[in-house]
């Protein structure tokens, strides 16, 4: 199996506080992958820590046999839970910046998704709502051709109708060389897209399975049974 | 096509039931040509992998057939239509009698319930 | 890929600038107009007052100019390299390195271009577009050419150090985990401290160069002393290397806390 991202003994600790532990996990290519975990697990760290914009104190990290660097940044697509375009930028001065700095973007991909939202591309970022902004990433990182798109908490605080066009753009996305790694808690609402699960808990990777095995085996939603294993 | 999914049986379970369920109502008919696995698990909201091991299934069990550049269609077997459709009538009624006596009715009552209600329900139509 | 950044740099950056600058200008046209107007009527007091306080306004703004600079550089740095944006810059297939590089650049531009806009605004006021008032002083403290190129070069990397030193402080302190802002700080207090440091070294370093151990030779020189003496040259040659020193230091600090440590909130 081609493996496309290999953590190994991977630690992470914010001065005291440490929150990857001996971290092992390997992901294959072709997949849409559910990184599932209570706050504070270690999720959006080992996300960061892949992307690279985060060091880590240990361990060793390949994606696509790179070490986390240019060329790893080159095939990652990276969307993060905030906004990280300057607010007086233009919507198309977004798109011209990702085709200047990346090969695999497909400009007139995400000109048509944006149309389709009915996204100006003069407006400024600022000027465009909370939910609209969010959409606008989506449609850029995911008009990349990567390898490995990473998406932190994709799909909270936004609305249910949009929620099924992430949803949907991500089913588009994909494609059997890359691999899709999505981090939320709104376990409900994505499970039926993954292919497979990754359970953190206190930095470690206490689960790691198909969706359906989870289903069969267990004859419970992964939801369900996210909820015993993270029970309180 | 209206696809509902349950969170606790495995999806591509659930994929070929509701396949098998368009063919028996007649909704797919033999011959009829399927759309390609990625837009199809885009519409059902599904990842494209889990449509793709129902499909494969579905073929297994001779129900679909796949011609290696034209795509997957439905088998012309009417027969197999027809067994289809008894497989799940009889997986239905199960779980309908199973639901009355849940609701202390007995096979008896069920029936006669269900007969009142064809009528109020159906006058309408036909 | 510097190119690039440069690019967007620029597209971010003009507005702010381009404002200012033209704001400037508008004044000082008004301050040259009224000038005019009092040379003409002299005994005109609303064209006097006017011509004061646009005057005076003028010279503010000559000074804050660079200082709004200063300001503008930092807040930049930080917002887009280690805030929010720093998300998107840090995930671009560039070298750290380049992304640092590419704001002291810059900054530097805007520098030039501030010095550029104030000796016009000073050519236009004095009516002197020779500065010729320049070279008559350069004379008379003794200024040679050579002297008067090291100056120019010590101010080219003062403003280079000191940005690097700004820039170094705020990655020093994005290293803490709960307070980067009084971190930073922090830091640059500490590297102010040691840039004392160095410049007493380089001083005794200096004094002992030039006087060897007798110290009492260095505290009889009087003023003619020192400019016919050729020391105030090595002075000028010492601070230069000084602020090399910062320049590769400070900036060798910050490219290598983004290459290895970067730590976004």
């Amino acid at each position: 199996m081609d493996i496309l991202v290999d953590c190994k003994h991977v630690k992470k600790s914010y001065g005291k506080k440490e929150v990857l532990k001996d971290f092992d996990l390997q992901l294959g290519r072709g997949r849409i992958i559910g990184l599932l975990g209570p706050n504070g697990s270690g999720k959006t760290t080992l996300i960061k820590i892949l992307s690279g914009i985060l060091s880590r104190n240990d361990g060793e990290i390949t994606i696509a046999g790179l070490p986390v660097g240019i060329e790893s940044k080159k095939i990652v697509s990276y969307l993060p839970e905030r906004t990280y375009f300057s607010p007086s930028m233009r919507v198309r001065q977004t798109l011209q910046f990702f085709a200047d700095f990346y090969e695999d973007f497909n400009m007139d991909k995400a000109q048509d998704m944006l149309s389709r939202l009915n996204i100006q591309p003069s407006s400024k970022i600022k000027e465009l709502s909370k939910g609209t902004r969010e959409k606008v990433q989506l449609v850029l990182v995911m008009s990349r051709e990567a390898q490995l798109y990473l998406l932190d908490e994709p799909i909270g605080g936004v609305d249910p109708a949009a929620r099924d066009y992430i949803l949907k753009t991500i089913l588009t996305g994909y494609n059997e060389n890359a691999s899709i790694l999505i981090s939320t808690h709104l376990i409900s609402d994505v499970e039926k897209v993954l292919d497979e699960v990754v359970f953190i808990k206190d930095g470690r990777v206490v689960l790691q399975e198909a969706a359906d095995a989870i289903r069969e085996q267990n004859g419970k939603s992964v939801d369900a049974l996210f909820r015993e294993v993270f029970a309180c | 096509m209206e696809w509902v999914f349950q969170g606790d049986k495995p999806i591509y379970l659930q994929i070929m039931e509701q396949i098998k369920a368009q063919m028996a109502a007649g909704v797919l008919k033999p011959g009829d040509k399927l759309p390609a696995v990625r837009e199809w698990a885009v519409e059902a909201g599904v990842n494209p992998n889990t449509m793709q091991k129902a499909l494969s299934e579905l073929e297994r069990e001779g129900l679909l057939y796949s011609v290696r550049t034209s795509g997957r269609f439905v088998s012309d077997n009417p027969r197999q239509t027809e067994a289809l459709q008894d497989v799940l009538l009889q997986q239905y009624m199960q779980q309908f009698t199973e639901n009355m006596i849940k609701v202390g009715c007995s096979p008896k009552q069920a029936a006669e319930a269900y007969a009142r209600y064809v009528q109020s329900v159906f006058t309408e139509d036909e | 890929m510097l190119r690039k950044l440069l690019k967007y740099e620029f597209q971010s950056q003009y507005g702010l600038y381009g404002g200012i600058y033209l704001f400037m200008l508008l004044l000082s046209a008004v301050a040259a107009a009224m000038g005019k107007l009092c040379e003409k009527w002299p005994s005109n007091q609303v064209f006097k007052i006017i011509f004061v306080i646009s005057l005076v306004m003028v010279v503010i703004g000559c000074m804050a100019v660079f200082v709004i600079t200063t300001v503008m550089s930092i807040l930049r740095y930080r917002n887009n390299l280690l805030k929010d944006e720093g998300y998107l810059m840090h995930t671009l297939p560039v070298m750290p390195a380049s992304l640092h590089f590419c704001k002291l650049a810059a900054s530097f531009v805007w520098y030039a271009a501030d010095m550029a806009i104030v000796t016009f605004i000073i050519m236009l006021l004095s009516g002197d577009w020779k500065l010729s008032w320049l070279f008559e002083m350069a004379d008379i403290i003794g200024c040679t050419t050579p002297m008067a190129v090291l100056i120019i070069i010590y101010i080219a990397l003062s403003a280079l150090s000191s940005m690097s030193i700004f820039y170094a402080a705020m990655n020093l302190g994005s290293l803490s985990y709960s307070s980067k802002g009084v971190m930073s700080f922090v830091a640059y207090l500490i590297i102010y401290m040691v840039n004392e440091l160095i410049a007493l070294a380089g001083l005794a370093v200096f004094i002992v160069i030039q006087f060897g151990t007798d110290f009492s030779a260095f505290l009889e020189m009087n003023e003619s002393a020192w400019i016919n003496s050729g020391y105030t040259m090595n002075i000028m040659i010492m601070s230069v290397i000084i602020s090399i020193i910062y320049l590769v230091g400070y900036n060798a600090i910050s490219v290598y806390i983004l290459n290895k440590k970067l730590n976004l909130e």
